[in-house]
């Protein structure tokens, strides 16, 4: 899937290189390019400089928050459609990302194929814009 | 002559300092170059695992060799810990089909370091089967803390509750702090080890500390058919173990417990009735509301505190804290206002109002609110 003429560009971010690896690879498999982070404060930062189509983040980090992020990107009018992964497993985090603009919220434990239909759903409608 | 073994000396030492740093020189260069070559090796696993997942295959070229390496496993399990559905199958077909749990196993047996058997404790933890409960049980004996809190671990991932006593005599010998993570793993046991530490609190033989920690657990896990031996516990001689057993009553206790809470308002240790009040409040009884309403005059801040926190939560409880408000008692009505804005009260209260549907008592109860907030600022 194409936006336009360029490729879906996502911002993955989470400081497990197992994580960050595997959902690269999951993606660029769409022909998706896939920008990696492990530290949230510079996800954030890329995210408000740079033109993504999608962003997974997880919410546990160094640097920043994944709510955090979202917090940041929402004071900043910055719009990613936004999925959050954590293996954290607390309602009042998942509600807090989804009121703070996250469009999904994924558990870790989570299955490769599943992440990318939903990734997928997220994507589609901006790029039909 | 004196002046020729002097020079020897100090020669022999800076040839001795020369050769210290060549060995200090030579052992970081070294560890240097296994740490790097480790961080390769991880690098290379990290990838092959990921490529595995994203095609759904096992590749049988490469994998052998690399059956044998810790870091191998390591990087394993951390994938198994993120994917789930068909990926999590396709690592657990590797993880047998490579006899990874008996490599683990000889690892947690035969390692010298205690660092490489805990590594090995923690991976066979997250991966074993009841194969290896025998290898866990033993674990638990092992002489390095962290192995011996890995095998539990591992056994309560496997279900093995008959374990629990084990776990439990275990915690009669450790350290304080080793006790405490033995005790976090026993909440994991859950629900099917709740007869064996009821079981072993009955027969007085455990001793202080891990009786104490035994009645939190049960608190922890919050089966009821633990009531009865804590409901006993309350009358325990010693105030620790009252204060325990008052905790726990909260989500381990049944309506058949709510009275023994009631009389234990009025303890002569005050923690005790802090405790019960705020257990009260968990059991949900409107027959409660009139012992908390005397707990709420208590001389201690934190009895006075509980009580009026459990008080909101009851039914009935929210027109007795009014009554309190309107008293004559300032300590009881400060606890109550106050309550009664954290609990929501207030805040439901004059939304209902606002919206034209209020409730019987939520005029009397914002107008006392109001008069509470005046007083405030006349004085």
């Amino acid at each position: 899937m194409e936006t336009g003429s360029r490729p879906v560009r996502v911002l993955v971010a989470d400081d497990a290189p197992t994580v960050t690896g595997l959902i690269r690879r999951g993606l660029e498999a769409l022909d998706w390019e896939v920008v990696v982070f492990g530290d949230g404060a510079e996800a954030c930062q890329a995210g408000m400089s740079d033109r993504w189509d999608l962003a997974l983040i997880d919410h546990l980090m160094p640097g920043m928050l994944g709510a955090e992020i979202l917090a940041m990107w929402r004071n900043e009018a910055v719009s990613i459609p936004t999925i959050v992964l954590s293996g954290v497993d607390d309602d009042e985090i998942t509600l807090l990302c989804l009121e703070l603009g996250a469009v999904d919220f994924i558990r870790k434990p989570f299955n490769l194929a599943e992440l990318r239909m939903r990734a997928r759903l997220h994507v589609r409608p901006r790029a039909a814009a | 002559m004196t002046h020729t073994v002097l020079t020897r000396l100090v020669a022999a030492a800076a040839l001795l300092a020369v050769a210290l740093m060549f060995a200090l020189f030579v052992v970081k260069t070294v560890n240097h170059q296994r740490r790097r070559w480790q961080g390769v090796r991880r690098a290379h696993y990290v990838a092959a695992i990921g490529e595995i997942l994203s095609r759904g295959a096992i590749p049988a070229k490469d994998l052998e060799s690399w059956a044998a390496d810790p870091i191998f496993h390591e990087v394993l399990v951390e994938y198994i810990g993120i994917v789930a559905g068909s990926e999590g199958e396709t690592l657990e077909d590797l993880v047998d089909s490579l006899g990874l749990r008996l490599h683990m196993t000889r690892r947690l047996r035969r390692a010298r370091t205690s660092l490489a058997r805990a590594a090995a404790a923690a991976l066979l933890a997250r991966v074993a089967t009841p194969t290896e409960e025998q290898v866990l049980i033993e674990a638990l004996h092992d002489q390095a803390a962290e192995v011996r809190i890995e095998a539990a671990r591992g056994l309560a991932r496997l279900g093995s509750w008959q374990v629990a006593v084990q776990v439990l005599d275990q915690m009669t010998r450790e350290q304080p702090w080793v006790a405490a993570r033995l005790a976090d793993r026993l909440v994991e046991f859950g629900k099917k080890a709740v007869p064996v530490m009821v079981e072993a609190l009955g027969t007085n033989d455990l001793p202080h500390e891990t009786a104490i920690l035994t009645v939190r657990v049960l608190g922890l896990i919050g089966d009821t058919s633990a009531g009865p031996i804590l409901a006993a516990l309350l009358s325990s001689d010693d105030p620790e173990m009252r204060v325990a057993a008052a905790s726990a009553l909260g989500t381990a206790g049944g309506p058949d417990e709510t009275p023994v809470l009631e009389r234990a308002l009025h303890d002569p240790n005050w923690p005790v009735r802090a405790r019960a009040a705020a257990s009260l409040g968990k059991h949900g009884s409107p027959a409660s509301v009139q012992p908390l309403v005397g707990a709420i005059t208590d001389d201690v801040w934190w009895v006075r505190q509980n009580a009026a926190e459990s008080l909101a939560a009851l039914p009935g409880g929210v027109a007795a804290l009014v009554d309190i408000a309107t008293g004559t008692d300032a300590y009881a009505r400060d606890a109550a206002l106050l309550h009664l804005g954290l609990s929501g009260s207030i805040r439901r209260a004059r939304d209902r109002v606002d919206g034209g549907t209020p409730r019987p008592d939520d005029d009397r109860l914002l107008a006392v609110v109001d008069l509470a907030a005046e007083l405030e600022g006349a004085s």
